[in-house]
């Protein structure tokens, strides 16, 4: 697997539980209300920050760019669908990216593609 | 075959929840080896069906989970959990350590019952705190407890979740 796009990975479901536990939020509320304590969110910044040192500038651009618009930058792709525009994806990119060697984007949103 | 994740709709209510869906009989550990929290972890994860790369992009989310505080809600149970771009869809896994095991719990006891809960960021049918919930509502109950304590099987597991959600 392309090393840059599992930091992509990771730093999108960082970048989600951010927000997810982010003061006021319906999630924190939630899961505190459950019994999780939540009590050392700053970790997640940290580890944010830690995954974002390693990755290209260029990369970070396209990932904040992507993030800022649709709240999510990484798309699943299932059976040659990716699941951010539910379109079928074009042959030639479905067969040459199913082992996510490489960094494929949405042909359509520009997501970051992830071959499940 | 995977099933895929689409957009949420509304919230569910954890009483409608049927637990043993989301819970594979392959998903079922009656015996954890592990005896530290970051085995546990691993231990859990390797319940799922998940490829190498996922299983350790899905370790670190869930020590990230960790790191902001421990989802050991006491009286003996764990509902270790996340959310990643790498799951197809909502799942869980249960082990069990017959001797419980040190899990920095709000309430400082071993924990015995460990329920891993996993989830794409948005899912089709919005379950992912209803199934939390559930599972708490489901533990709280010492009776639950001790009949998940003394389960033969992954399908009495699954029968007492499926039951008493």
């Amino acid at each position: 697997m392309n090393r840059d796009l599992e930091l992509i990975i990771r730093l999108n479901d960082l970048e989600l539980l951010y927000r997810e536990f982010a003061d006021g939020s319906t999630s924190a509320a939630t899961e505190e209300s459950l019994g999780f304590p939540l009590a050392k969110r700053e970790k997640v910044s940290i580890a944010r920050a830690e995954i974002r040192a390693q990755l290209s500038r260029r990369l970070l651009s396209r990932f904040d760019t992507i993030f800022h618009k649709y709240h999510k930058a990484v798309a699943p792709v299932l059976n040659g669908v990716a699941y951010c525009c539910y379109e079928k994806l074009p042959i030639n990119l479905y067969a040459s990216s199913t082992t996510n060697d490489e960094i494929t984007s949405c042909p359509y949103c520009g997501k970051f593609l992830y071959f499940l | 075959m995977r099933q895929p994740a689409v957009p949420a709709t509304k919230a569910v209510e954890p009483s409608t929840v049927r637990l043993a869906e989301f819970l594979s009989p392959h998903s079922v550990s009656l015996s954890l080896k592990a005896t530290e929290k970051p085995e546990i972890l691993e231990e859990l994860v390797s319940l799922l069906p998940l490829s190498d790369v996922d299983r350790r992009i899905a370790l670190g989310i869930l020590g990230q989970r960790e790191a902001v505080g421990s989802t050991g809600i006491g009286m003996g149970v764990a509902i270790p959990h996340c959310r990643s771009a790498i799951f197809a869809n909502l799942q869980i896994a249960f082990a069990r350590s017959p001797r419980g095991i040190a899990y920095q719990a709000i309430d400082r006891k071993r924990v015995q019952l460990f329920f891993l809960v996993v989830s794409p960021p948005i899912e089709v049918t919005n379950q992912y705190h209803a199934v939390l919930a559930a599972i708490v509502n489901v533990t709280k109950d010492a009776h639950n407890r001790k009949r998940l304590l003394e389960a033969e099987s992954a399908v009495e597991v699954r029968s007492i979740l499926g039951g008493a959600a």
